[in-house]
């Protein structure tokens, strides 16, 4: 069955993951503007090879993982240039977490992140991550402690 | 905890609204010029690389060898007198 999304159908759903797909963004690159960028890069990404999903039910996954990949690949050009931005002043509520998250490795970070805050399931976070579930498993059990260890001498 | 986890993130701000909002709206000019589907293109290319083959084994003495021909038995023979006797149609 041949199935391609319309420009209706694709903003919908792109507005519906907004603010999710601003959070994913943020926790790779820590800078609202570079966020932006990232995510152009990943509709126009996603628009242009839309043709290739054949179920609608996965373009979130989909365009989470386009998404994560172009934030990877504008950080790693940045730090290639050294033009790594110094992070803006925070807006965040949870100041004391916020920091502590950012303090915690990319790696332990973002699973933590897509399970506990964007209810994505391990099998989905592999996915995205392209590692196996049980890496998955095993950085966001790592991830969790190093948080909590943070959390507390910050206290 | 999940509200907690939300809280420690900034909430989505008014500059990523309006780039996807411009994204968005810049779609129609980016669709995809893919028109023909990629099973299609390869049906295409499969016919076209079956058919070099077939003029290939022709051209080559590839059917010879592997269907060596073989003299006539007498009763095809036979067949080939008696269908010249046949008188030819009128056209």
């Amino acid at each position: 069955m041949w199935w391609r999304m319309d420009e209706q159908q694709f903003s919908k759903s792109v507005f519906e993951a907004k603010n999710k797909l601003f959070r994913i963004s943020y926790s790779i690159l820590h800078n609202e503007q570079d966020c932006a960028d990232a995510l152009q890069e990943a509709l126009l990404r996603a628009w242009q090879h839309s043709g290739k999903l054949r179920d609608e039910r996965y373009f979130d996954t989909w365009l989470v993982r386009i998404l994560i990949n172009e934030s990877k690949r504008l950080r790693a050009s940045r730090q290639r240039r050294s033009e790594w931005p110094a992070a803006p002043e925070c807006a965040a509520e949870d100041i004391g977490l916020h920091d502590a998250l950012m303090e915690l490795d990319e790696r332990y970070r973002l699973p933590i992140v897509l399970h506990s805050m964007e209810g994505y399931q391990l099998e989905e976070i592999a996915y995205l991550l392209r590692v196996p579930v049980g890496t998955v498993k095993s950085r966001m059990h790592t991830g969790r402690s190093r948080l909590k260890t943070i959390l507390e001498t910050e206290e | 905890m999940r509200d907690r986890l939300k809280r420690a993130f900034p909430k989505t701000p008014s500059s990523f609204e309006t780039r996807m909002e411009q994204v968005l709206a810049d779609l129609p000019k980016r669709r995809s010029h893919r028109s023909v589907p990629r099973t299609v293109a390869a049906m295409l290319a499969a016919a076209v690389a079956m058919g070099g083959l077939a003029i290939a084994a022709t051209h080559s003495q590839l059917l010879d060898a592997i269907f060596p021909t073989q003299p006539p038995t007498p009763q095809a023979e036979n067949l080939v007198v008696e269908l010249a006797w046949l008188p030819k149609r009128k056209m």
